[in-house]
């Protein structure tokens, strides 16, 4: 009975490696590089960060389009986009196939 | 064999070393054939001959089964995912969700078993974990309630795990992979383009039951992390530009975000009170470690006490003492009874989620309980020897984690002091108890139990001591004082909490009323660790080196304490004396040459971080790496602390900061926090990063002297002497370039002399800085040079090389390819110029030592 209880304390003092583990990995920064969704996205219903995930987009496009869409109510074409000050034909093109407005 | 237990799990043992010492090589597979057939050869030889015993056989066929069961749980199945993908791969997989989610205040992260991979056209079916992060952003998007055994499909870009390759550091990557994990993924936010719930409900039954008590077992305890203020706080920290980011949260999401904000008020409320209790209450019963403040983490640490704030074994073990007492109370303590503990133990080490420490537990529990059905003078050091055999056999790499050889050495010392100690104090005691009052008895009782937890938690602190130095380099010299209360307070805290989350289901207010009481224990538990935390010397840095020491008195010790008891013999008191000349020699040898002038190049990814340790004690410390893409990832305490704690540095003497960039300072955060710093040197020129500033502040708040160093400074440390070559006056005004130039350029040049032998750190200067260095006259040949620039194309110019003509080049720089470093081009230059380059991003670390006249050069690269 008694060894019994010792045991158990004995157990008191596993340790878990956990004490060392870095809670932050440099794998788990949020991705600089884009990620080109799989599906296209909705540019009436995306969000900031959905519209970075498209190629060329960071956070201050991202803001842009919002702001147009906030003007405008919404878009109604794609290529809309290009009025938007910085997204010239070429960026239009790479962005195209990952955009769409149900 | 009487134990065969005891050589078999040494051969065993042996087996697992062995195969991790030459993993997959030739070697362990001819070993392991040998060997079998050695085996072989002798059962044959046993059953013509009579050969005597069976004890070669055995011992010679369990080192070969060690070495095919490592060999075995490395290998990968030929359809995992790790063959059809690359590093940092975009791919959409399916999968199921093997685990419940792990929440952060910050992130959560999934782990996905995964059954499809899709790339491009391609769509295969394949095997393997894979652990995901997703951001916690503020979004439009409904957030899926993911729940074990959903499948999902995600896009995700996989990344192969990796190690800073540095003496000491932290081997993330065995980590990960004893997980199963060998790839990892990240999720900028929760979104319907990202991740997809196909399916709700799958997996095996029992455990999505499990997890689903586990889950009102949860909210139960208290909340975790789900106000909405503080994810708003936590955005606006997010690197993103600026102002602008913030205005469009609260455009885009503010108002869309109802579902969160509605919940508002209330989880306001629960961060107020209590909140810090609550997740220590949630880590203690259930090991959701995700809900534990960093702070209190840290306390908990410094007093020693941190083994029993995490879901350990510990739990299993007073879980069982408590049902013990209970059973014992009501007389109902039957061999009936004792397997009923055996399955309510494992119902437990399912409800914390069946992490490792907790399933060792629980098998050590029940081996235990079997011996004491089965024999009732059970040898509990032949049990503990089983359950090593079993969990080892079960799982051969926890052989390789410190927390199974941690639990193993605690258990064994504490069961050692019983044997050797306790069991005769308490033989004493009672013999002299003849006719006990009531008070006489109590105070018997009271004086047992008191000596026995003194006397137990003194050997398991000295059994695990050696261990903790090795992995952790910290000891708490306050853990044993205060573990003396806290493991009965801890006990009685974790007990109650059980009980109170059992009777939820059965008769809510009395729960709640347990609940409440055991939050105020909770809050003695932390006021304890507080004030243990805040005593000066909480926590000694102790360095590898004293790993021989120790454990040569250990062995003075036991063998005193042995000896005392019984005479030793011929045999003994020989092999004492030659553990007292070995130990001689240990100590005496390396004290024969003067210690070496150690400069150390560190792998902190992208960025620069050397540390100098002069002969006579001394520490230079030249730039402190860190991350400049805004992620929380501490390089400081991850990888500069680790390195130093590692060689027992606790006092930096001078911490250089070549220039106000990223990836030279920002590891200095910690190492101000965390160390006594003798001065700061930095170049005399101006920053706008208000990370530096803060770093600036830092350093002013806790008094360190920082002085703007220029050229024609110097400085002796013992032989050694440090001039400062760059950048002089003249040189500061006349700088006019972009500014990201200009502070390159305007970096310190550090020359370090020691004896014949010339290092020269020239942080990130280009080649303007170079071509004006030239100009001045001041450089001369020099054998080690840091690659300037992380041996970018804009520094190491050809007329820079010949002047220096270094033998040997350092280049410090990351493998993230973004940068580019090194260049191809400055790779070439130093190849043509015959200049033997160490690159950090390849080889880890770099170590030069140095006696004057000559130096040897040693590099870190894990075997991978």
């Amino acid at each position: 009975m008694i060894f019994l209880f010792i045991y158990l304390i004995g157990l008191l003092f596993t340790w878990e490696s956990g004490e060392r583990i870095p809670t932050e990995d440099p794998a788990e920064a949020i991705s600089t590089v884009p990620f080109l969704p799989e599906n296209p996205i909705d540019l009436n219903t995306a969000d900031l960060y959905d519209l970075q995930l498209l190629p060329f987009i960071g956070p201050g496009y991202a803001m842009r389009i919002l702001e147009y869409r906030e003007k405008r109510g919404g878009f109604k074409d794609i290529r809309e986009l290009k009025s938007i000050k910085g997204i010239n034909e070429y960026r239009f093109e790479k962005l195209k196939p990952y955009v769409t407005i149900p | 064999m009487k134990r065969p237990v005891y050589p078999l799990l040494i051969c065993y043992t042996i087996g697992l070393l062995f195969a991790n010492r030459f993993p997959f090589s030739w070697i362990s597979i001819s070993a392991t054939w040998i060997l079998l057939s050695l085996s072989l050869l002798s059962t044959a030889l046993l059953h013509f001959r009579k050969y005597r015993s069976v004890t070669g056989v055995l011992l010679i066929a369990f080192i070969a089964l060690g070495i095919s069961r490592y060999t075995l749980s490395q290998k990968l199945p030929a359809r995992h995912l790790i063959h059809f993908i690359k590093d940092r791969q975009l791919v959409t997989l399916e999968g199921r969700l093997y685990q419940p989610r792990e929440e952060f205040p910050d992130r959560d992260r999934l782990y996905l078993e995964v059954e499809t991979l899709e790339e491009g056209t391609t769509r295969q079916v394949v095997e393997g974990r894979v652990r995901l992060t997703i951001h916690k952003v503020p979004t439009v998007h409904v957030i899926p309630d993911l729940q074990y055994g959903d499948k999902l499909r995600i896009r995700t870009r996989l990344y192969v795990p990796t190690n800073y390759q540095n003496p000491g550091a932290f081997d993330y990557k065995a980590y990960l992979a004893h997980q199963g994990i060998y790839l990892t993924g990240s999720l900028s936010h929760y979104s319907p383009y990202l991740l997809r719930q196909l399916e709700t409900g799958g997996g095996f039954w029992l455990l999505r039951w499990t997890f689903r008590l586990r889950e009102r077992m949860r909210t139960f305890l208290g909340p975790l992390w789900e106000s909405p203020a503080e994810t708003r706080a936590l955005e606006e920290n997010r690197l993103l530009s600026g102002k602008e980011a913030g205005e469009g949260i609260e455009k885009g999401v503010g108002e869309d975000d109802q579902d969160t904000s509605r919940e508002e008020p209330a989880a306001q409320m629960d961060r107020s009170e209590l909140n810090g209790e609550k997740g220590v209450l949630q880590a203690m019963v259930l090991g959701s470690k995700a809900s534990l403040d960093l702070e209190l983490q840290e306390s908990f640490r410094l007093s020693g006490l941190y083994h029993l704030l995490v879901v350990s074994g510990g739990n299993i073990g007073i879980l069982v003492g408590f049902l013990f007492m209970l059973l014992k109370f009501f007389r109902l303590l039957s061999r009936r009874m004792l397997v009923g503990v055996i399955a309510l133990v494992f119902l437990y080490a399912l409800l914390t989620g069946f992490e490792p420490p907790v399933v060792r537990a629980s098998i050590m529990v029940t081996i235990f309980l079997l011996a004491l059905l089965f024999d009732r003078d059970a040898d509990p050091f032949y049990s503990l020897a089983a359950s090593a055999m079993l969990i080892l056999i079960l799982d051969p790499l926890s052989l390789f984690e410190a927390s199974f050889q941690l639990t193993m050495a605690a258990t064994a010392a504490i069961l050692y002091a019983y044997k050797f100690i306790l069991k005769d104090l308490y033989e004493t005691l009672k013999g002299q108890a003849e006719d006990p009052g009531f008070w006489v008895s109590f105070r018997k009782k009271a004086q047992m139990f008191f000596t026995g937890i003194v006397v137990m938690t003194a050997l398991a602190m000295l059994g695990t001591t050696p261990l903790i130095i090795y992995y952790f380099n910290h000891v708490y010299p306050y853990g044993l004082l205060a573990n003396i209360p806290a493991l009965p307070l801890s006990a009685l805290i974790l007990s109650l909490g059980v009980l109170a989350c059992g009777l939820n289901f059965l008769i809510p207010p009395l729960a709640r009323t347990l609940l409440a009481i055991d939050l105020v224990l909770v809050k003695g538990f932390i006021s304890l660790s507080t004030f243990t935390a805040r005593l000066p010397y909480s926590e000694l840095v102790l360095s590898t080196r004293f790993l021989v020491p120790l454990l040569f008195s250990y062995t003075l010790f036991f063998g005193i304490l042995h000896g005392l008891k019984r005479p030793l013999s011929q045999r003994g008191s020989l092999a004492a004396s030659a553990v007292v000349l070995v130990f001689l020699a240990y100590a005496l040898v390396p004290r024969m040459r003067p210690p070496p002038l150690r400069v150390t190049f560190l792998d902190v990814g992208q960025g620069d971080s050397a540390v100098v340790e002069f002969p006579e004690g001394t520490t230079l410390l030249i730039d402190g790496g860190g991350t400049s893409y805004g992620n929380k990832f501490d390089a400081g305490r991850s990888l500069l602390a680790s390195y130093l704690w590692h060689q027992g540095i606790t006092k930096v003497d001078v911490m250089v900061i070549s220039h106000p960039h990223a990836e030279h300072f920002q590891g200095f955060h910690s190492v101000v926090e965390k160390f006594k710093v003798g001065a700061v040197w930095s170049s005399p020129q101006e920053s706008r990063n208000p990370a530096y500033w803060e770093l600036l502040q830092k350093i002013a708040r806790r008094k360190v002297p920082h002085f703007h160093v220029e050229e024609g400074h110097q400085q002796k440390f013992g032989n050694a002497e440090v001039q400062v070559l760059h950048p002089s006056p003249a040189y500061l005004v006349s700088g006019a370039q972009t500014s990201q130039h200009r502070e390159n350029n305007n970096s310190l040049v550090l020359k370090l002399t020691y004896g014949k032998v010339c290092f020269l750190f020239p942080g990130d200067i280009e080649r303007e800085a170079e071509q004006f260095l030239l100009q001045g006259g001041r450089l001369g040949p020099c054998a080690i040079l840091k690659a300037p620039h992380h041996g970018s194309a804009t520094s190491s110019s050809r007329d820079f090389l010949k002047v220096l003509r270094p033998e040997v080049a350092v280049i410090s720089a990351g493998k993230d390819s973004r940068f580019g470093n090194p260049a191809p081009v400055v790779l070439d230059r130093y190849r043509a110029a015959g200049i033997k380059v160490y690159r950090t991003d390849e080889e880890g670390a770099v170590r030069i030592e140095t006696d004057g006249l000559r130096y040897t050069i040693k590099t870190f690269k894990e075997a991978s």
